[in-house]
């Protein structure tokens, strides 16, 4: 007699992926014995990440759930979510045990990893070195994938990502577009975020996002994944900051300062100007320009910051919800591209006044995990990211913003 | 972690910040002139209304060309204008302006400043900085950076015809500008030779063959890949150039499409565990990880 565990979503390898927003799964018997229903209860079992269950979606799981599983084999209901403030640090490092009555011990687990983003600061090795190696298996020495993310971050798309209501979802959509190319190339990578208000030894560190010498190019250990890096044939990066590597740049606002800005978007997208374009121009180099940033691997970093931010702002303000007048703004100048029901350059594949005169990248890519956001995203379909309000999440979390109804 | 608690404790938190503020009025900017963290505070920009935009960039711009603020003043005046910069259409109705003082202040005797602007120029093309960059080099009296960063800033632009005169400069400069100017080569066809024997050359500066691998790669990526193949199996060869030939190997184009050599697999393997250099084991698991 076994307990088969069932949660949607599984890719190639059978291999499932969570966050912290609760996904509904199913527990059927296999092969019991007996007529009477067994009771039977779900643990979190896992070495690295944890586990929550309920039976309704609901921020509050527990980290045992007892559900009595009929004998015809009929699949009976909960709800699975990581549990917040343990993400796993390696594939497959969570796990749901079901456990029976009495002496019939683990009846059926179910291996899964709790992906979450994660500040860049305290990833581990082996963390932050996957996630090095997918990039620059990305980028292909200059002629991969990673071409059309630059080909994107460009001056003559700047009306479609800056300066309106729509920067925030547009940027959600481009750090999650290229989140999903890392992974389908490393599943166990997420994109980490550089919490440009805090020092941040380890990141600026030629283990990682590298050291400057004195001409400002950027220096990494000996075989580093980014030892060798190339953009648009340019060799290297370009980049040297204003501030010491232990310390964080100044005249930034601080989280709490972005945060406070305001309770209604209308006030919280200032945070376009600062932190986030002060964040750019503390370096010299590739980061400081619209057109060159993406050039960058720290861009998207920088960028993960920005988008935790919003969803920080999201969560302590509640709102997350598209219809909530308080959790978007009205374009400026009515410009397509910002209104809620507009969907997004590049990934519609619209060109031409007022949009750009090409389209690189195509379709949005799809995911294992989730349904959301589709081919062409919308405006509106980057707001409810953990699909508070129903519906399918994006499939992406921070590690300091819960999910919560 | 109890999200209910989590939430009463980031909202106090929260509630103890202070709150961001408004651009600072001419005398508070005069006020803190002379400490830097002050004037960064108060020439960053606050949340900014249209109205509220054009009144700081003008203040902006008025700092950035004053010669005498100080130099923090108008380092910050500047990174608070590339700031705005960001905001994309809202800030077009400043740009003609604001390059002109970029222009203004890119022969201002503050070299910092010079700098800082000339390479927001160059990002741009800007042919009165190219200019400018292309004196200094062929008229080192003249010139406004260092080399290095003459050839680099010019390097933005790949359409510039500068290749002959970097060309020039790689046969005689050293150091940093030496390095600047192979980058550069590295768009020249003519210069895949120059990459070969450099990266051969166990006499060379490591920094100088690191520089030829990606150089090599990127014009012949075939030879490159040849190349590397000995380098990686040559146990005369240094560690660092192994490592970071392999890394190119692991990550270059269509590395992750194409089927592993099977017999560079196993070399790479046996390399991995016979050799004592962290760095060659790091680069020979990753190569491992990216070829299953």
């Amino acid at each position: 007699m076994n307990v088969e565990l069932a949660i949607p979503g599984a890719d190639a390898r059978s291999r499932v992926f969570l966050t912290w927003a609760p996904v509904e799964a199913r527990a059927r018997l296999v092969n019991p014995t007996g007529t009477a229903a067994l009771p039977v209860t779900l643990r979190s079992a896992g070495s690295g990440g944890g586990l929550r269950f309920a039976t309704t979606p609901t921020h509050d799981g527990t980290p045992t759930l007892a559900l009595s599983l009929p004998t015809s084999g009929a699949p009976v209901r909960f709800f699975v979510a990581g549990e917040f403030g343990r993400p796993s640090v390696n594939l497959g490092d969570a796990a749901i045990e079901a456990h029976g009555p009495g002496g019939l011990g683990v009846l059926g687990t179910k291996r899964v990893t709790v992906r979450i983003r994660k500040n860049a600061q305290n990833l581990s090795a082996g963390e932050r070195d996957r996630f090095l190696a997918a990039f620059a298996t990305l980028n292909g020495g200059g002629s991969g994938r990673f071409r059309d993310f630059r080909d994107m971050h460009v001056d003559a798309a700047t009306a479609e990502e800056h300066g309106n209501v729509g920067f925030l979802p547009w940027h959600r959509a481009y750090i999650l577009d290229l989140e999903r190319e890392l992974q389908a190339i490393d599943p166990s990578v997420t994109l980490p975020y550089w919490r440009f208000d805090e020092p941040a030894p380890n990141v600026f560190a030629r283990q990682f996002m590298g050291v400057p010498n004195a001409a400002g190019r950027v220096q990494f250990t000996a075989g580093h994944p980014f030892s060798t890096w190339r953009t648009d044939g340019a060799l290297g990066i370009t980049r040297m900051p204003s501030f010491a590597p232990e310390l964080a740049p100044t005249g930034l606002f601080t989280e709490a300062q972005t945060i406070n800005l305001g309770g209604t978007y209308a006030n919280f997208d200032a945070m376009e100007g600062n932190p986030h374009g002060f964040a750019h121009t503390s370096f010299r180099g590739f980061l400081r320009q619209i057109g060159t940033a993406a050039r960058d691997p720290l861009f998207f970093m920088l960028h993960a910051n920005v988008d935790r931010l919003w969803a920080k702002w999201q969560w302590v303000r509640k709102r997350r919800r598209p219809a909530d007048s308080g959790a978007f703004a009205p374009a400026l100048g009515d410009r397509v591209g910002h209104r809620l029901a507009d969907t997004m350059w590049p990934w519609n594949g619209v060109i031409g006044a007022p949009r750009p005169p090409t389209a690189p990248g195509g379709i949005f890519p799809a995911s294992v995990s989730t349904t959301a956001p589709g081919r062409a995203p919308t405006v509106g379909a980057m707001i409810d990211y953990q699909a508070v309000a129903g519906g399918a999440s994006l499939g992406f979390d921070y590690d300091d913003v819960p999910f919560e109804l | 972690m109890d999200v209910a608690e989590y939430r009463r404790r980031y909202e106090a938190e929260l509630a103890g910040a202070a709150p961001p503020e408004s651009p600072a009025p001419e005398a508070e900017l005069a006020r803190t002139a002379d400490e830097p963290a002050a004037r960064a505070d108060a020439l960053a920009p606050g949340p900014l209304d249209e109205e509220g935009i054009a009144k700081q960039v003008a203040e902006l711009l008025a700092t950035l060309r004053e010669p005498e603020q100080p130099l923090t003043a108008r380092m910050t005046a500047l990174q608070a204008l590339g700031a705005l910069d960001f905001l994309g259409p809202r800030f077009a109705p400043f740009r003609a302006d604001y390059n002109q003082a970029l222009r203004d202040v890119a022969t201002d005797p503050e070299g910092e400043l010079r700098e800082s602007a000339l390479e927001l120029l160059a990002i741009h093309k800007d042919p009165y900085a190219q200019g400018l960059l292309v004196g200094g080099l062929e008229r080192p009296e003249e010139s406004l950076v260092p080399e290095a960063k003459a050839i680099q800033f010019l390097g933005y632009d790949d359409h510039t015809e500068i290749v002959p005169l970097v060309r020039e400069i790689y046969d005689r400069a050293t150091g940093p500008a030496r390095e600047e100017a192979l980058r550069v080569l590295a768009t020249d066809p003519q210069s895949e030779g120059l990459f070969m024997r450099l990266l051969e050359d166990q006499a060379e500066e490591r920094d100088i063959r690191s520089i030829s691998a990606s150089g090599l790669q990127s014009l012949n990526p075939e030879a490159f890949d040849e190349t590397a193949r000995k380098i990686v199996t040559d146990d005369s060869d240094y560690d660092d150039i192994r490592a970071t030939s392999l890394a190119a190997l692991a990550h270059g184009r269509e590395a992750h499409e194409k089927p592993a050599d099977p017999e560079l697999v196993h070399t790479v393997r046996k390399l991995g565990e016979r050799s004592r250099s962290q760095e060659l084991r790091s680069s020979s698991r990753r190569f491992l990880q990216s070829a299953e």
